[in-house]
């Protein structure tokens, strides 16, 4: 992201203002700097509502590290790390949605659809029944996505012959087997661990901790992924071309296959692991961006990013406060929020196509 | 030094052989021709010669290298390919498509410069197609797409290009326009270009050399003066073809 942005300013500062390859930045980049003032005004919008209503200033001065106690308290321990899981969140399945999307030249894939998620809430749902500590649970839904990705990728290449339909065909039947799974865990769970699962398979960010604030896990790999998506973002808009196609421009198809494939796992496992199951959003995202702004992965990549993370605060902040002090699960809210919106982006973009 | 020859090249499509032991050697400011019905393997033979399917023994050589042992890079810098089926998954615009053409030129995290994105326009320009350079792709009609395909080629300027069946989809004016464009960047620039086409006319007008698929890996090379005789085409098309001469060229009717 900076990388991109400090590269972007030297080329506007050496091209003239008239300079067509300027105009042809000039909309994505009004965008994602757009982008960019909507997730800081997310921030403040998370950190601010609450049981505890908090001005900007007292936010600012807290972040400063001044301030009452309380309200030190209430953001460091509880608000900023909530809000930090939850945009980090929402960053890895977007990216790992468009990265699915290019994978399998399929607008509905997703991460949820082949199957990872299915084997990380297994996972998880194993160590709640258990009655496993927090840090159990997501090394055990760690290792439910893992399985589940290892299962699907083996099975789907098969004898060599790796197709994206095949690919897709196998996720979601493999998704399907985790469904099952997950329904005969929960009819046979006592009901006191119930609800702790069916909050997990939902999406729940409640459990966000300071201690998350320093865990490095998250940020690095969702920026190590939005970087390694760039040095690909060209190869990726060819490779929507066909895999065929891709190979006359020049791209080694198999090692770009298997690097977006374990990618997008380990960045969707990293996202269920912290978050639960929270779906729709690395299928909604990628699209909402397409729509306002460019199929070019070069810009694509980080506004899904900047995209993802405002949809999953704003969505999980509404679902702490909106029938507060009860709270919903985050998954709720981000379906509350993205269903309308991406059918109106379709709407518009259909119609826009056919007045062109 | 050819650009693109190939000695004792076997190719077979599941067991049934394309061709046994080809031997051609393509050289600068050459166009070939391949020939052939429906399914002896033309397209197969030419994605081979791209490098994008194995073939059962023998050699490629691009400007005296070994196929095998270029990069996926390398060769799309010197080589590139027509397709004849094309791909869209998701709605890039026209001068999107075609400005992917630079790719095998750029490095990972390098933008296209003003001069590739010039390529692109020229490219556009030269099959027509400025005044659709917005339209999103999947928005064309199939002689469109081929176009913008062709421009992606233009855009690629490779020394090698392999087409498989420019023709389809175009009208006549495009069809001569766009053969007459590529064979003439062929023989002026000192390229070579071999393409899978099935009308005669054509082919005895723009084809110096010729490969006959005629089943069962039995081929035959040549000049197309030598080898577009009625009794090779018979044997080719398992049908009677008659030739006659008409302003110089000849023209090949079915019987």
């Amino acid at each position: 992201m900076l990388i991109k942005l400090i590269k972007l300013i030297i080329t506007l500062s050496l091209n003239k203002p008239t300079d067509p390859s300027f105009l042809k930045m000039l909309k994505p980049l009004t965008i994602l700097v757009l982008l960019i003032a909507l997730s800081i005004a997310s921030f403040l919008f998370a950190l601010s509502v609450g049981s505890l209503p908090l001005s900007y200033m007292e936010i600012f001065e807290a972040l400063k590290g001044d301030g009452s106690d309380i309200t030190q308290t209430v953001i460091f321990e509880l608000r900023l790390p909530r809000a930090y899981i939850a945009f980090l969140t929402g960053g890895l399945l977007s990216l790992a949605g468009m990265l699915m999307q290019v994978l399998l030249r399929n607008p509905l894939a997703d991460p949820y659809i082949l199957g990872v998620s299915g084997g990380a809430s297994v996972g998880s749902m194993l160590a709640i029944s258990a009655g496993l500590a927090s840090s159990l649970i997501s090394v055990s839904a760690f290792i439910g996505a893992l399985i589940s990705i290892l299962l699907v990728f083996g099975l789907a290449h098969g004898r060599g012959s790796w197709n994206p339909s095949r690919l897709l065909l196998t996720g979601v039947v493999v998704a399907a087997g985790w469904g099952a799974i997950i329904n005969f865990i929960l009819s046979v769970s006592p009901n006191q661990s119930l609800k702790g699962m069916l909050f997990w398979l939902m999406g729940d960010l409640s459990y966000a901790q300071a201690h998350h604030l320093s865990d490095p896990s998250m940020p690095v790999i969702l920026i190590a992924g939005l970087l390694f998506s760039l040095m690909l973002a060209r190869s990726l808009n060819i490779l929507s071309h066909g895999e065929m196609q891709a190979s006359v421009l020049g791209i080694s198809i198999k090692p770009l296959r298997l690097s977006l494939f374990l990618l997008a796992s380990a960045l969707t496992a990293t996202a269920v692991t912290k978050a639960g199951s929270i779906g729709f959003v690395g299928l909604i995202v990628p699209h909402m961006i397409r729509l306002l702004m460019s199929s070019d992965h070069r810009w694509l990549a980080p506004a899904s990013v900047l995209a993802g993370g405002c949809l999953l605060l704003l969505s999980d902040t509404i679902a702490r406060t909106i029938i507060a002090p009860q709270q919903l699960p985050t998954g709720v809210i981000t379906a509350f929020i993205g269903v309308p919106l991406f059918l109106y982006l379709l709407n518009r973009g259909y119609r826009q196509q056919e007045l062109s | 030094m050819s650009l693109l020859s190939t000695s004792n090249l076997n190719i077979h499509i599941g067991n049934t052989p394309v061709c046994h032991n080809l031997n051609m050697t393509c050289e600068a400011g050459e166009v070939w021709g391949i020939l052939g019905r429906n399914g002896k393997g033309k397209t197969t033979l030419l994605h081979t010669l791209a490098g994008l399917r194995p073939a059962v023994s023998g050699e490629i050589l691009i400007r005296e290298n070994n196929i095998l042992e270029l990069s996926r890079k390398k060769i799309a810098q010197q080589l590139g390919v027509l397709l004849q089926h094309h791909e869209d998954s998701f709605p890039a615009t026209v001068l999107e498509t075609v400005i992917t053409g630079r790719h095998p030129h750029l490095n990972h995290w390098q933008w296209e410069s003003q001069s590739d994105w010039q390529c692109a326009h020229q490219a556009l320009s030269t099959v027509q197609l400025s005044h659709l350079s917005k339209r999103p792709i999947n928005q064309l009609s199939g002689g469109e797409r081929q176009r913008v395909a062709i421009a992606t080629l233009i855009t690629q300027n490779p020394d090698i290009m392999l087409l498989d069946e420019p023709n389809s989809h175009l009208d006549l004016k495009y069809q001569i326009q766009l053969l007459n464009q590529l064979c003439q960047q062929t023989r002026t620039q000192g390229k070579t270009t071999i393409m899978t086409l099935h009308d005669l006319n054509l082919t005895a007008r723009y084809c110096d050399k010729l490969i006959l698929l005629l089943g069962d890996g039995e081929t035959m090379t040549g000049t197309s003066k030598e080898l577009l005789n009625e009794s090779n085409l018979q044997k080719l098309y398992d049908h009677p073809i008659s030739r006659i001469e008409s302003d110089g060229y000849p023209v090949f009717i079915t019987k």
